[in-house]
């Protein structure tokens, strides 16, 4: 919580001895490991009582080890508190711990008492503008809202008491009556609280059972929100992104009005989170706060991640992946369980080499599924995936990034998505899914990791035809990803975002977009190159304009997929055409894609190759030789 | 709710000679008295508590009275806003009367807008909101600011009718009004879409959304936050207004506590209310003397809209009991 000083003491001195005495009594196995390095904590109240509880969501509770310590009982009871989550806190010598925003939503609406039971006066707590060495037995409010860190610069470890409350009659006199650290107030003491032996302080205690909505209500939105933009530092995206934070509360309203927190409703809900998350994700990054951090931190756990009760969802630490599990997770990895993707296939190519169409014609097979569209929200949706999660590195992503909960949850929304050329839902248990979104020629080692013996078809076409293309998709404005791109100045980035990019800042347009192929092109055939040949296919799209029938036939049949349509001649128009399909009309900028053809000439040569290996081992009524000969005469 | 401007009109244009024939097979026994008695003020639930007509109160699931499945259009009517409706009503006034100067002040209406479609009208019916007066003709469609002082006149010797709608909004409404246009701004050349009857298509009461949760068992310590915030910023200052404003964040600080502790358990409900009297009691007299820029008190708003809104009514509870969304984790 925000407080008006980063420390007030409250009037209570409490018996550290005592205290020290008593926890010196806990068995060792008792604390576990936290964050940080030489960093141990001991829950004292914990959701259900349960100390294996990660999370701050749900009822708060003694824990078996808090019912054995009657001193720290007693020390609770006299806060005056309602008690949320409680622990024992120990550093080693020589550790540091910074704060982080670990679970904001909690902290955001309450107090953080902090009682040094073993310490010492090289201990530091640390809030930007003061430092201060808190005390053996003192009791402190500390605003957990500015950036802090604590210090153990001695040789010994320190233990501290910390609880979270949102308040209570009896703490809100204490801290009435309180001292501001640097604040000097004639007068002022500390009245000792001596340890009472044998008294019951357990039953006294007012413990926190509301925490966690499973839908917030719009004026909590509202209050948060509000919060957190009068904390930001100015900024020009501020109009925008708050107008869509108004948008988000009137809809979260009119849902509540309606709805409540139903599970019927739950869907809209989402809907409206995640158009606020689209306009969170593009203007949000670069905006800060007074306090240093990150707005779209803040937003993140505040906000997108509380509104809907992911944290009231918490069930366990998932003892299997060691990760905390959700309850939608839980129910989703069950619907996903009983749904196989069988052999998906991903088309993967450069952006403008004909995707689209090929995607749209590959979707009209009787028994694939699709999700209608790219997929950029399904993949980038998750968090740990969104390029905000790397510093907005690129879009790149590799089987690193599939851990198992992961590629469970995606595998889960691609399921929850698909559709087949009807419209209709899946019936059966295995799918054939079709994909395409130019961006996943960065993750083909990703997806290949959360879609085991997932094919890849590489689209080849023409690069001068895709340079052009591209260079007019940029000009068009019509194909922006990231509109407000942390250092990156000009038009908007379009396409997806390759490693580098940040070496492309005012360089010509035409350099960019050859990059951005050169690149595209580099990553995808090393990473095909990796795979098991069978899991590779080619086209190229010269051959899907010219002999469509043939050409989707031949694919379908590698694939193993059923085919029952008859192709025209030619084929119809995708949908983000620019121009009517004309060979030649890249050579309105002949002059320019010349210019960075030697840039570009090696990995030209080597996607030919690749090309043409795999077609004449898999494709031997398409080999166009025609088609060969115009690539290696380059740009005339 | 207030609004920016006293009145704007939407741009959808309605056929009212349809609405008025449709709405007149109705018998004059759906029409009820006004319920604190007004002239000349009569009204036909059309959607109401529960669907009952005899319920013209706030708290609770608002579904349409039977006599709604009368009027197919007035229906498409209600379907073009896209909200979610609350209480709906015909509201009639007779000739040369008046509904008087007043604010919708009460909780209902504090975060509710109130459409208008004039069904039966004539030039000479006058409304008035804070500075501005307008003559809603027959088959427009208004919002108007429910918080400033308003009234309407109806100098004709005929009834006036209107469908009066309140609503939270919905994203049909929120485009709707973006395009309205302000009551002191020329309409020429603002476009208007027309909303004819049609008898094509799915049956337009598939479209209908209600509301259903308008009244909590227990306000959260936001939404009492919210409304306590609303009314000290319309207040006029005033010597009082500080030891009122520090009563309030004692009420805010205990209610936060007792919600964190108990959430809206009823168990919790004595303790709540003792909260809200050790609240009031001491600032009534101080609250009485602060006023609104609206022109109403505080110490009259206080009590319609937090007072008498933060807890439910005993008798409301058990409707409350099944609607009510619960924070308490199961």
């Amino acid at each position: 919580m925000k407080l008006q000083h980063p420390f007030i003491q409250l009037p209570l001195q409490f018996d550290a001895r005592a205290l020290a005495a008593e926890i010196a009594t806990i068995d060792a196995t008792q604390w576990k490991s936290a964050t940080g390095a030489g960093v141990s904590e001991l829950a004292l109240i914990n959701p259900h009582g349960d100390a294996s509880f990660a999370g701050n969501a749900g009822p708060m509770r003694s824990t078996q080890s808090l019912r054995n310590l009657e001193v720290v009982q007693q020390v609770l009871a006299h806060l005056g508190a309602v008690l949320g989550r409680a622990r024992l806190t120990r550093w080693s010598g020589q550790t540091t711990v910074n704060t982080h925003d670990a679970d904001a939503y909690y902290e955001v609406d309450r107090m953080r008492i902090v009682v040094p039971i073993v310490t010492a006066a090289d201990v530091h707590v640390d809030s930007g503008d003061s430092q201060i060495t808190l005390a053996a037995g003192t009791c402190w409010i500390v605003d957990t809202w500015r950036m802090r860190s604590e210090q153990n610069a001695g040789s010994d470890a320190c233990i501290h008491l910390i609880v979270d409350s949102v308040g209570g009659p009896g703490l809100w006199d204490l801290i009435a009556r309180g001292r501001p650290h640097g604040v000097s107030m004639q007068g002022w003491k500390t009245e000792p609280v001596m340890p009472v032996a044998h008294a019951d302080f357990g039953h006294q205690l007012v413990f926190e059972s509301v925490n966690a909505p499973s839908v917030m209500t719009p004026w909590e939105l509202r209050a948060h929100l509000a919060f957190l933009f009068a904390e930001t530092l100015p900024h020009a995206n501020l109009a925008l992104l708050s107008q869509a934070a108004g948008a988000l509360v009137s809809r979260w309203h009119a849902l509540w009005t309606a709805g409540g927190a139903s599970e019927q409703i739950r869907p809209r809900y989402r809907d409206v989170l995640e158009a606020f998350i689209n306009q969170m994700r593009m203007l949000a990054p670069p905006i800060r706060m007074r306090n240093g951090r990150a707005l779209i931190s803040a937003l993140q756990s505040i906000v997108v991640d509380a509104a809907l009760g992911a944290a009231s969802s918490i069930v366990k630490l998932d003892e299997q992946t060691a990760t905390i599990v959700s309850a939608d997770h839980l129910a989703l990895r069950e619907s996903v369980a009983s749904l196989h993707f069988e052999r998906p296939v991903f088309i993967v190519s450069p952006p403008r080499s004909g995707s689209t169409l090929l995607f749209e014609t590959l979707s009209q097979a009787p028994d694939v599924f699709t999700i209608g569209d790219e997929s950029h929200e399904l993949i980038e949706g998750i968090a740990a995936l969104h390029p905000t999660a790397f510093g907005f590195e690129s879009n790149q992503l590799d089987a690193t990034h599939a851990t198992d909960a992961v590629a469970t949850r995606l595998r889960g929304r691609f399921a929850n998505a698909l559709v087949d050329r009807e419209g209709k839902l899946p019936s059966c248990n295995h799918v054939r899914l079709v994909e395409k979104t130019p961006k996943n020629s960065l993750r083909v080692a990703f997806l290949q990791r959360v879609f085991p013996h997932a094919q890849f078809i590489y689209l080849y076409r023409a690069p001068q035809e895709v340079l052009a293309s591209m260079f007019e998709g940029w000009q068009s404005q019509r194909f922006t990803s990231y509109p407000v791109l942390p250092g990156w100045s000009g038009r908007s980035w379009s396409f997806l975002l390759v490693p580098g990019w940040r070496d492309l800042v005012g360089k010509p347009l035409i350099e960019i977009v050859a990059a951005q192929w050169n690149v595209t092109t580099q990553i995808l055939l090393r990473a095909l190159g990796a795979l098991p040949a069978e899991n590779v296919h080619v086209l190229r799209y010269a051959d899907l304009l010219t002999a469509p029938d043939a050409a989707i036939k031949n694919l379908c049949a590698s694939l193993g997929l059923r085919w029952d349509r008859v192709l025209e001649s030619q084929l119809p128009i995708a949908r983000h055409t620019l121009s009517k399909p004309d060979s030649e009309k890249w050579r309105v900028h002949s002059a320019a894609i010349q210019s960075v053809w030697p840039a570009i000439e090696q990995t030209v040569a080597e996607a030919e190759c690749f090309v043409s290996a795999h077609q004449t081992a898999m494709q031997p009524s398409i080999t166009t030789v025609r088609e060969g000969r115009q690539q290696s005469r380059v740009a005339q | 709710m207030k609004l920016q401007h006293p009145f704007i009109q939407l741009p959808l244009r309605f056929d009212a000679s349809v609405l008025a024939a449709e709405i007149s097979r109705v018998d004059e026994s759906a029409w009820k008295p006004h319920p604190q008695g007004f002239a000349g003020n009569s009204a036909l639930p059309l959607i109401s508590v529960n669907g009952d007509t005899e319920n013209d109160g706030t708290v609770g699931p608002m579904r349409p009275t039977p006599v709604l499945a009368m009027f197919p259009y007035l229906q498409q009517v209600l379907a073009s806003f896209g909200t979610v409706l609350g209480r709906s009503r015909l509201m009639r006034l007779s000739g040369n009367a008046e509904v008087t100067l007043h604010v919708d002040q009460g909780y209902y209406w504090a975060e509710r807008m109130r459409v208008h479609v004039p069904i039966v009208t004539t030039p000479g019916v006058r409304f008035y909101c804070g500075d501005a007066m307008v003559n809603m003709a027959a088959g427009e469609c208004w919002i108007f600011d429910t918080w400033r002082m308003h009234r309407v006149l109806n100098d004709a010797e005929h009834s006036r009718v209107h469908l009066v709608v309140d609503t939270v909004g919905g994203e049909g409404l929120w485009d709707l009004i973006a395009r309205g246009r302000p009551s002191q701004i020329a309409s020429q050349g603002w476009p208007l879409r027309v909303i004819d009857y049609t008898t094509d298509g799915a049956p337009s009461r598939g479209n209908l959304e209600y509301e259903t949760f308008n009244a909590p068992k227990v306000m959260s310590p936001w939404e009492l936050r919210a409304h306590l915030g609303f009314l000290f910023g319309e207040s006029v200052p005033h010597a009082n207004l500080g030891a009122v404003q520090q009563a309030a964040i004692v009420l805010l600080r205990s209610w936060q506590s007792l919600w964190a502790a108990f959430g809206d358990a009823d168990t919790a409900r004595p303790r709540y209310r003792a909260a809200l009297d050790r609240f009031i009691e001491p600032v009534r007299g101080l609250a009485a003397a602060i006023h609104l820029r609206n022109g109403l008190a505080l110490l009259d708003a206080l009590r319609s809209m937090v007072i008498f809104a933060a807890l439910a009514s005993e008798q409301a509870v058990p409707s409350l009991l099944a609607n009510t969304p619960s924070p308490v984790q199961k």
